[in-house]
């Protein structure tokens, strides 16, 4: 069973890889982000969709110094963020590339060839010290349901990562089989909102 | 950056919603081509967005939270479904998706395409590459100021359009 997540848990963890879930601010984990970004902790590598929006998104970890090198496939949307990009490694995947890498990471593939225009090409699979991601519901055994849409890289994610943090709206609550979405035994730690 | 009216965008939108086959699947880009998604419900299409649904309609019904690609609120159609982004990705790389309706920041007369930055902004590719790679038929809805002859920021990726949509017409690039 999970357990939760206490509020220093990010107190002494520097020069750490974290998969953080969400597409266009949506299926953020912001209570874990504004936990991580509150922490004395440093020089992190992040590795996200994109940007979000001020309100949702990786914005307060940028803003407060947190990361070092962030790789994702989109930064567009948040004007906010432009100011902090130019400090840090910026690396840019196509967002298909940026998926395949995260889910073959999750199954210890060490990378793959795959053809992007008319350029074949080797990417590495992703793997992460952290998965900071967002359900809906979970219960009990750590089984996630996701709402809707808010499921994009979530599922993914939670899979790569050494440790796993999952943040839902409910918990614990009975959640029948179809809604089970997620197995319990990828999750370490929930934090309820 | 100069705007276009809704009007407009709604001729360009009903055009190129008008040069997909009835029933067949869409990816929706952001911007402009969300604004299909009622004339290609209309014909029965199969509607992708990359934020993962498959068969998506204009309408939110239900409590689920549906977003499309520009982060609205829309619903999904009798036999939809929503899956994470991986597997809509596998999808779209699949070849099974045969139409793509994007939006660019300039296309040219030669089909290169410009998306993921100007000369002082750099927004990154996104999803744009892996619809370029992967889906056959590839249509840019954009204003007409934004098609131009030869590209004046930074090529996304070449001969790429296959037909470009503005509110003064339809080109075809061969």
């Amino acid at each position: 069973m999970p357990h939760e997540v206490v509020s220093d848990f990010f107190f002494d963890v520097d020069s750490c890889v974290f998969l953080i879930g969400g597409f266009g601010g949506t299926g953020v984990p912001m209570k874990l982000i504004e936990m991580l970004a509150r922490s004395k902790s440093k020089n992190h590598t992040i590795i996200t969709n994109d940007t979000g929006t001020k309100k949702s998104g990786i914005y307060p970890l940028l803003k407060n110094g947190k990361v070092s090198k962030l790789i994702c496939s989109f930064v567009g949307q948040n004007k906010e963020v432009e100011a902090y990009l130019s400090d840090i490694e910026l690396i840019f995947l196509p967002q298909g590339s940026l998926a395949e890498s995260i889910r073959t990471g999750a199954s210890k593939i060490k990378g793959f060839h795959e053809k992007i225009l008319d350029n074949y090409r080797h990417t590495e699979s992703i793997y992460a010290d952290y998965s900071l991601v967002k359900a809906a519901k979970a219960d009990i055994y750590g089984n996630l349901f996701y709402d809707g849409t808010d499921k994009n890289f979530n599922p993914i994610m939670l899979m790569a990562g050494k440790e796993t943090l999952v943040e839902v709206d409910k918990y614990p609550v009975k959640l029948k089989l179809h809604e089970r979405m997620m197995p319990g035994i990828y999750v370490d730690y929930i934090l309820k909102r | 950056m100069l705007t276009i009216s809704l009007k407009d965008k709604i001729t360009i939108a009903k055009k190129a919603a008008s040069i997909i086959t009835e029933g067949s699947s869409v990816v929706l880009g952001a911007g402009i081509p969300t604004k299909c998604l009622k004339f290609l419900n209309d014909k029965d299409c199969w509607v992708i967005y990359e934020t993962g649904i498959i068969g998506a309609c204009p309408f939110s019904c239900g409590t689920e939270t549906i977003i499309d690609a520009s982060r609205k609120k829309i619903g999904l159609r009798e036999g939809g479904s929503i899956f994470d982004s991986a597997f809509i990705f596998s999808l779209i790389r699949s070849g099974r998706i045969k139409n793509a309706i994007l939006g660019a920041l300039e296309v040219d007369l030669s089909g290169n395409v410009a998306c993921h930055a100007t000369h002082t902004r750099l927004w990154g590719y996104g999803g744009s590459l892996d619809i370029y790679s992967y889906v056959e038929k590839k249509i840019f809805v954009i204003p007409q100021r934004r098609f131009v002859s030869k590209l004046s920021i930074p090529v996304s990726g070449k001969h790429i359009a296959d037909i470009v949509v503005t509110e003064n017409g339809y080109y075809e690039i061969k």
